[in-house]
C-alpha cells in the first residue's frame, strides 16, 4: 500500500509557504495597480514640481509631461471635478514639454487656478498663464519669460591638453553648437536668431493668455524674474495668497460653499512604492530611535540628555 | 481497548505501508500484535480550527488586503453607515469598483487556501496549530480542496456557503462545514504516540 506522505520535510514546507505568500503579495499588488481610484471631490489639485520635461526614475521620481497630461485628462473626464488647482513650484524646463502641458490645461474646459509657491518661472509660468487666475505669494519668484540656448565652449580646454576636434560634417551647419570648437560669427548670429524667435513666440503666448499691454510686454521681454508687487503690476499674477485664497475664489466662481479637494497623483510603480515604503520605515525607525535616545535620562558630569 | 469511537487511526505496518482504521479495526490489529502504531489522527477541535482560521485571516489581511488599502479608502467614504450607503447607492461607478475589488480579494484568498492546502494539506494557520486537511482515506485532490474553499468567492451562489458553513459547524454533530461534507474532506490533527 502507498505510504501516506502527509508529513514531508518541515523546512521545505515552510519554504513553499513563504514563496506562496510572496507570490500572492505580488499578485495583489499588481491587481491593485489595475484599479484607478475614483475621484471624491469637486476640486482637483495637480502639482507641477521640478524641472519640466525631466526624466523620472524609481530612485528619484518626478512628474514627466506625459504624467501631468494624463492627470489633466483624468480631471477632464471626471464629472465630479468642477475645477483644478495647479500647485506650481518649478523654474521651467523644456519648451516642448511646457507647451504640451499648457495646451492640455487650455483644453480642460473647467475652472483653473494656478497657485505659485516658491517659483513659477519660464515654462512653469507658461502653464500658469493659461489658468483663469494666478495666485502667488509676495515672495514667489515668477516671470523669466525667455529662452536659454547657452552651452559651454570647451575648445580652450581641449587645446590646452592638446586634444583636437577633427571636423567632418555633411552640411556646413550640422555641428552648430558643438562644445568642442568656438562658434563662428555666422553661427552665433543664427543661434541668437533662433533663440530670439522662440522667445518672441513664448512672449506672444503669454501676452495672449494674460491679455498684456504693450508696455508690459516690453518690460517682460528682458526675461527678468519678478516677485511681489512688480509681478502684480506687470500682470503676471492676479492676487497674493495661497491655497486658502484659491479655494475662496473657487467657492465664489463655482457658486458653492463646499470645496472638497482631491489631489491627483501618478500611481507609483512597484519599485517606487518599495522605495517610498522603505524610506517611510527608515524615517519612522530613525524617529523612534531618536525619540528613545532623547527620552533616556543619562546624566554625566555637566551633561544630561533628554527631558530634565 | 482503544478509547474513542470517532478516532481514525493511521497504522504503519512493519513493512512501512500505511492504512487508516476506525477503532474496531485498529483494536483487532493491535490485538494481533502485528504492528507499531506511529501516528494517531484525531478530528480537530472547533477552537483550534477557529484559531487557525483567525491566523489565516490576519495573514490574508497583510498579504492580500493591504495592497488594496488605498483604493478602498478612496472608494468607501468616511462616515457612518448611512453616509456610506448613500454615497455608494448614488454612485454606481463606485459600487462597481468596490465589487470588483472584493472579488479580486476573494479570488486571491481562494488561491491562498487552495494552493497551500493542496500542496501541503495546510494553510499558514493550520501549520501553526498542527491541523491538516485530509480526504476520506488519502490526500485530498485539487478539486476537493477547491470545493471546500469556494465559500471565499464573494459571488453568487458561493457567497451563500459562508453563513451555511458556520451553521453547520456550530449546530451539526460532527462540526463539519457543509463545504467539507460536499468535498469529502475533514480537518484533523496528528498526535504522535507510540503504543
Amino acid at each position: 500500500m502507498k505510504e501516506d506522505s502527509t508529513k514531508p520535510d518541515g523546512t521545505s514546507r515552510w519554504r513553499f509557504m513563504i514563496y506562496l505568500i510572496i507570490g500572492l503579495f505580488a499578485l495583489s499588488y499588481l491587481g491593485a495597480e489595475m484599479f484607478e481610484t475614483p475621484l471624491q471631490g469637486n476640486v482637483a489639485i495637480i502639482q507641477i514640481y521640478g524641472t519640466i520635461g525631466g526624466g523620472s526614475s524609481w530612485i528619484s521620481p518626478s512628474l514627466t509631461p506625459d504624467d501631468t497630461i494624463s492627470l489633466i485628462e483624468q480631471a477632464k473626464k471626471s464629472q465630479q471635478i468642477k475645477a483644478v488647482i495647479f500647485q506650481i513650484n518649478s523654474g521651467g524646463g523644456a519648451p516642448v514639454a511646457s507647451e504640451s502641458i499648457a495646451n492640455a490645461v487650455k483644453s480642460l474646459n473647467k475652472t483653473t487656478v494656478a497657485v505659485i509657491q516658491d517659483v513659477g518661472a519660464s515654462g512653469a509660468y507658461w502653464i500658469a498663464s493659461v489658468c483663469e487666475r494666478i495666485i502667488a505669494s509676495k515672495f514667489s519668484v515668477t516671470g523669466s519669460i525667455g529662452v536659454l540656448g547657452s552651452f559651454l565652449d570647451y575648445s580652450g580646454l581641449l587645446q590646452r591638453y592638446n586634444v583636437s576636434y577633427e571636423r567632418f560634417v555633411g552640411g556646413e551647419l550640422k555641428d552648430i553648437g558643438a562644445p568642442y570648437r568656438e562658434p563662428t560669427l555666422r553661427e552665433r548670429a543664427i543661434l541668437q536668431a533662433r533663440v530670439d524667435s522662440m522667445q518672441a513666440q513664448f512672449m506672444e503666448e503669454i501676452k495672449q493668455n494674460r491679455n498684456l499691454s504693450q508696455w508690459q510686454v516690453a518690460e517682460l521681454s528682458s526675461a527678468l524674474f519678478y516677485s511681489g508687487d512688480d509681478a502684480k503690476r506687470l500682470g503676471l499674477i492676479d492676487e497674493f495668497g495661497g491655497m486658502k485664497e484659491a479655494e475662496a475664489y473657487l467657492m465664489k466662481r463655482l457658486n458653492t460653499t463646499q470645496i472638497q479637494v482631491v489631489k491627483l497623483s501618478q500611481k507609483k510603480g512597484f519599485l517606487e512604492s518599495l522605495s517610498g515604503l522603505s524610506s517611510e520605515w527608515a524615517f519612522h525607525f530613525g524617529r523612534g530611535f531618536g525619540t528613545a535616545i532623547a527620552s533616556l535620562r543619562i546624566n554625566a558630569p555637566g551633561i544630561s540628555f533628554g527631558q530634565a | 481497548m482503544l478509547p474513542s469511537k470517532n478516532i481514525v487511526y493511521l497504522i504503519y505496518y512493519k513493512d512501512s505501508s500505511t492504512k487508516a482504521f476506525n477503532r474496531d479495526g485498529a483494536s483487532g490489529l493491535l490485538m494481533a500484535k502485528q504492528l507499531i502504531v506511529k501516528n494517531k489522527v484525531v478530528k480537530a477541535g472547533i477552537y483550534k480550527r477557529m484559531l487557525a482560521f483567525l491566523i489565516d485571516i490576519l495573514a490574508l489581511n497583510l498579504i492580500v488586503v493591504l495592497p488594496f488599502r488605498g483604493i478602498l479608502a478612496g472608494i468607501v467614504p468616511e462616515g457612518d453607515f448611512s453616509k456610506v450607503y448613500t454615497t455608494l447607492s448614488t454612485n454606481p461607478e463606485l459600487l462597481y469598483q468596490l465589487n470588483a475589488v472584493y472579488i479580486m480579494i476573494g479570488a486571491l484568498s481562494f488561491l491562498y487556501f487552495t494552493i497551500s492546502e493542496q500542496k501541503l494539506q495546510q494553510s499558514l494557520g493550520k501549520m501553526l496549530t498542527g491541523l491538516y486537511v485530509v480526504g476520506a482515506d488519502k490526500k485530498p485532490g485539487f478539486f476537493q480542496i477547491a470545493i471546500r474553499n469556494l465559500f471565499l468567492l464573494p459571488v453568487f451562489p458561493f457567497i451563500l456557503l459562508a453563513p451555511i458553513d458556520i451553521i453547520f459547524i456550530l449546530f451539526t454533530k460532527g462540526h463539519r462545514r457543509l463545504s467539507d461534507i460536499i468535498a469529502k474532506t475533514e480537518v484533523v490533527e496528528y498526535e504522535r504516540r507510540l503504543y
